[in-house]
């Protein structure tokens, strides 16, 4: 179960949407967010392949220009 | 309270993240009792493309764990991409070679052997083909993702050793014409500037390239950019294909396929007619260059106004369709002339053409008119697609007709160089440039080259025109060679399977799109008797010495034998490239040794001559006194900047002449859609890594086409049909994606499919660029048909 650590920046014309639609990812807890669009959050999947469908399906979200990642932990994998 | 071992883990991932954005989280995990999330930490640089992020390794008893980007590293400050952190799934895969595998015959199964029966061998055919039909009926073609210093031996073997330079690789499909653009444009090849200018422009153009989904970390730091100064910068985002990138643009010109050469004249000509050129900048630095009679010619700026004066908004906005318009095309020329700081990204959408260094040259006379480089967020920034094309390849001597340094190989004062300081007699490595890519693999069709050593690449699917290159490949007098860590199409044709080491499993050098060279150490042990290619490459040469009794081969490699192959070896290779072959040259890396390396959050910009200067990161703006070392060590005059590149001896920019012209195949009646291909962006490259990692397959099991909802509706195609594309060449048969993506009249379809059915570049021209000899896979006609409704698909790769 990889467990991944994000920066999501969001545009904040459509942060309603945004987080509304970050929301719907069970996998996904956000952990912070700023006024310049930064969102902090973690996925935690099965595998990692899931957690990078969860990625896409992110970036495809209402609000959100891009996600990247910072770290990685696979230990379990 | 203590939490649980996950939740550990989850803060850790947090707080990781939180860190690079200035983010504070109400908790900490000071005192927590877990152990680490990794014992051993190893930094090194992402596989997967030529952004270059600075990425850590995380090692728990010996396997990989964990991984992390670094957090003070200028390519990426830190961020990395999702599919740039798959590369550890590689590691330890079930499919990986772990032995030499032989076959005499391509119709026979493969045996396994022994290292030094598969090196006998290699030395043998390569040894018989020297003998029977002469140096250069042996070819080398590598990579972009090889370690420079696998393909600086490599090379060195090839051309002092075999007396032939027959060395080519794939960065000819990818970035050829960029480099002709760069040599062309400014004397010199490679970026003058770095993307530390994104913070500092005002204005991105970005064109011919899906940078949110193909470089998201760069991506990341434009669009942070634009949100931050949301009024004051301006994003243009040129393109024949609505993507992603198009979320941040102020502008999005979407044109036919390959009509943005009349785009940017028209540009150059609003630019001109309104007098937002930088007068200064041109009368210092540069001159105007048309071609007569094949030859370049030296014209006045009379001239060149005349030239684009005929690329009226009105005319271009014609050719190019879509959504353009004259307005729009003054629109973009004005943000672009106007803005303190303007910085234009690209990559495969105007490389891969048959005008593709006319296209490069274009972006970058915009940059040259207007004034827009060399100063802070002032660059003509061509992105890399593969990790190491430009450090390798570019700079590491990998293409038929450069030797390291950036040396010419026709060039007699700079190649009898090369030859000293290798040490071998005057007159060892032919003057002529060796066969470019397509050139190679047509002289593999006819027989004329009998054994060839493929690297780390896989031609046999990525070669447009596909089936007619695999011909040659499958004949049974022609010998292939392949160093490769997976089964791909192209060791199924294969008589010599060497199993190689992966990333983090050997130690060398990859450098990025921004001239930064950055090491990788050895940290884990490659799988069964996989081993590093330099190895190879060394114990190769010195059965090929014993067997056609020369010497000189053996010379070749003598600084290397007996080192251990981990780390020592590949340390000794970069020593000798580096402090012997750049020194002097404009890729001066002489102070970027491995210790300093190994000391770098990440790596070291060229020029870099000392090695305090190599600490502080190298040469961040190229030609700018003060800047650049080498600027100032060369400067002939008071003025602030000093184009040194070797090619230009004037010591100008050459602003050229370049009329639009079509693609070598257009659309007709018989073929009325503009096929083009590119990438997704899970799958990379020929998926021989990706495609062996399940979870991805599952997602992404076949390539598809995109067809525009109009020309679909014109076709009674549906989401998920079955769909033909076919060309003069070939076809195929994949699901059609029906999206607002492709422009009207043009297809998008993905080539990383290995099936036979859906293998694109069957259908791919092989027309190339006379310039730069690289392919134009991004136009050319087809013709579109449903063949029916949606189909259950098996994914395929090819296994042993
Ligand atoms: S952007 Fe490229 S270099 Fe960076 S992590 Fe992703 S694949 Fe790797």
């Amino acid at each position: 179960m990889p467990i991944g650590g994000f920066v999501v920046t969001i545009d904040q014309k459509a942060k309603g949407d945004a987080f509304a639609g970050l929301a719907r990812f069970p996998q996904v807890e956000i952990y912070g967010s700023d006024e310049k669009g930064n969102v902090v959050l973690v996925i935690e999947s099965e595998t990692s392949k899931e957690m990078e469908k969860i990625v896409k399906d992110i970036n495809r979200v209402e609000g959100v220009l891009n996600c990247v990642m910072t770290y990685i932990n696979v230990e379990d994998e | 309270m203590s939490i649980t071992r996950r939740e550990f883990l989850k803060r850790t991932a947090a707080l990781t993240a939180a860190s690079y954005v200035g983010m504070n989280l109400p908790f900490s995990l000071e005192g927590e009792s877990h152990a680490a999330d990794a014992d051993k930490w190893v930094k090194g640089v992402c596989r997967f493309c030529g952004t270059g992020c600075r990425v850590e390794l995380g090692l728990k008893n010996g396997k990989a764990v964990a991984l992390r980007g670094v957090a003070d590293s200028r390519t990426n400050l830190g961020y990395v991409c999702m599919k740039g952190m798959l590369f550890y799934k590689i590691i330890g895969h079930p499919d990986r070679f772990t032995k030499p595998l032989y076959r005499a015959k391509k119709d026979q199964p493969f045996k396994t052997i022994t290292w030094d029966e598969a090196l006998d061998i290699a030395a043998k055919e390569f040894a018989n083909a020297v003998k029977t039909s002469g140096n250069d009926s042996v070819a080398y073609y590598g990579s972009g993702q090889a370690l420079t210093e696998e393909t600086y031996l490599f090379q060195k073997v090839m051309r002092a050793g075999l007396q032939t330079n027959n060395v080519e690789g794939n960065p000819r499909l990818c970035m050829a014409s960029a480099v002709g653009g760069y040599l062309t444009s400014f004397g010199a090849d490679e970026p003058i500037g770095s993307y530390s200018n994104i913070e500092k422009a005002s204005c991105f153009f970005i064109i011919g390239s899906n940078m949110a989904e193909a470089h998201p970390v760069v991506f990341r730091r434009v669009m942070r950019r634009k949100l931050d100064n949301p009024n004051s910068v301006k994003v243009i985002n040129v393109d024949p294909r609505i993507s992603p990138t198009s979320r941040i643009a102020d502008l999005h010109l979407q044109f036919k396929p390959g009509t943005d050469l009349a785009l940017m004249n028209a540009m150059a000509n609003v630019i001109i007619e309104e007098k937002l050129y930088d007068e200064n900048f041109i009368n210092n630095y540069c001159v105007f260059k048309a071609v007569e009679d094949d030859k370049p010619k030296g014209v006045d700026f009379e001239a060149y106004k005349k030239f684009v004066a005929e690329y009226t908004p009105e005319k271009a906005a014609q050719l190019c369709g879509g959504n353009i318009t004259p307005e729009n095309i003054r629109k973009a020329a004005r943000m672009f002339a106007k803005s303190p700081g303007t910085m234009s990204m690209w990559c495969m959408g105007i490389n891969q053409r048959l005008r593709g260094v006319w296209a490069n040259n274009l972006i970058n006379n915009l940059h040259m008119i207007t004034g827009q480089l060399c100063k802070p967020g002032a660059d003509s920034l061509s992105l890399t697609g593969q990790p190491n094309a430009c450090g390798g390849v570019r700079e590491g001597g990998g293409l038929c007709h450069i030797l390291p340094g950036h040396r010419p190989v026709a060039k007699d004062k700079l190649r009898n160089q090369v030859e000293e300081i290798w040490g071998v007699p005057q007159g060892r490595i032919p003057p002529k440039p060796g066969l470019h890519t397509i050139a190679m693999f047509s002289a593999v069709n006819e027989g004329k080259i009998k054994a060839i050593w493929i690297h780390c690449t896989s031609p046999a699917q990525s070669l447009p025109n596909a089936d007619h290159y695999r011909k040659g490949l499958r004949r049974d007098d022609v010998f292939v060679v392949c160093t490769d860590i997976f089964p791909t199409k192209t060791t199924e044709l294969a008589n010599l399977i060497l199993p190689a080491a992966f990333h983090f499993e050997k130690t060398g050098v990859y450098g990025c799109t921004e001239r930064r060279s950055q090491i990788t150490p050895k940290a884990v042990n490659p799988p069964g008797e996989a081993k590093p290619e330099v190895w190879m490459v060394r114990e190769w040469a010195l059965k090929l010495s014993k067997e056609l009794n020369d010497p000189v081969i053996k010379k070749s490699v003598e600084p290397f034998i007996g080192l251990e192959e981990g780390f020592a070896l590949s340390k000794a290779i970069w020593d000798e490239y580096t402090q012997k072959l750049t020194k002097g040259r404009d890729n001066d890396l002489t102070g970027a040794t491995y210790d300093v390396l190994l000391k770098m959050a990440d790596g070291v910009q060229w020029p870099a001559p000392t090695t305090e200067f190599a600490l502080k990161g190298g040469t961040e703006r190229k030609f700018v006194k003060g800047i650049d070392p080498l600027a100032d060590k060369l400067s002939q005059d008071d003025k602030p900047y000093q184009f040194y590149g070797p090619a230009h001896e004037d010591r100008k920019l050459y602003i050229w002449l370049r009329p639009y012209n079509g693609a070598a195949e257009e659309p007709d009646a018989e073929y009325p859609y503009y096929l083009s291909t590119g990438r997704i962006i899970d799958h990379w490259h020929t998926t021989s890594m990706t495609g062996r990692i399940p979870e991805i397959m599952r997602a992404n099991p076949y390539s598809y086409v995109e067809i525009n909802p109009k020309d679909a509706a014109k076709l009674g195609i549906k989401p998920g049909d079955m769909v033909e594309v076919e060309s003069r060449r070939g076809k195929v048969v994949m699901p059609a994606k029906v999206i607002e993506g492709p422009i009207e009249g043009m297809v998008f379809a993905y080539w990383h499919d290995m099936d036979e059915e859906r293998m694109i570049n069957k259908v791919c021209k092989d027309a190339f660029d006379p310039g730069s000899k690289e392919p134009e896979f991004k136009i050319s006609a087809c013709r579109v048909k449903r063949v029916s409704g949606p189909k259950q698909l098996k994914p395929y790769i090819v296994t042993m």
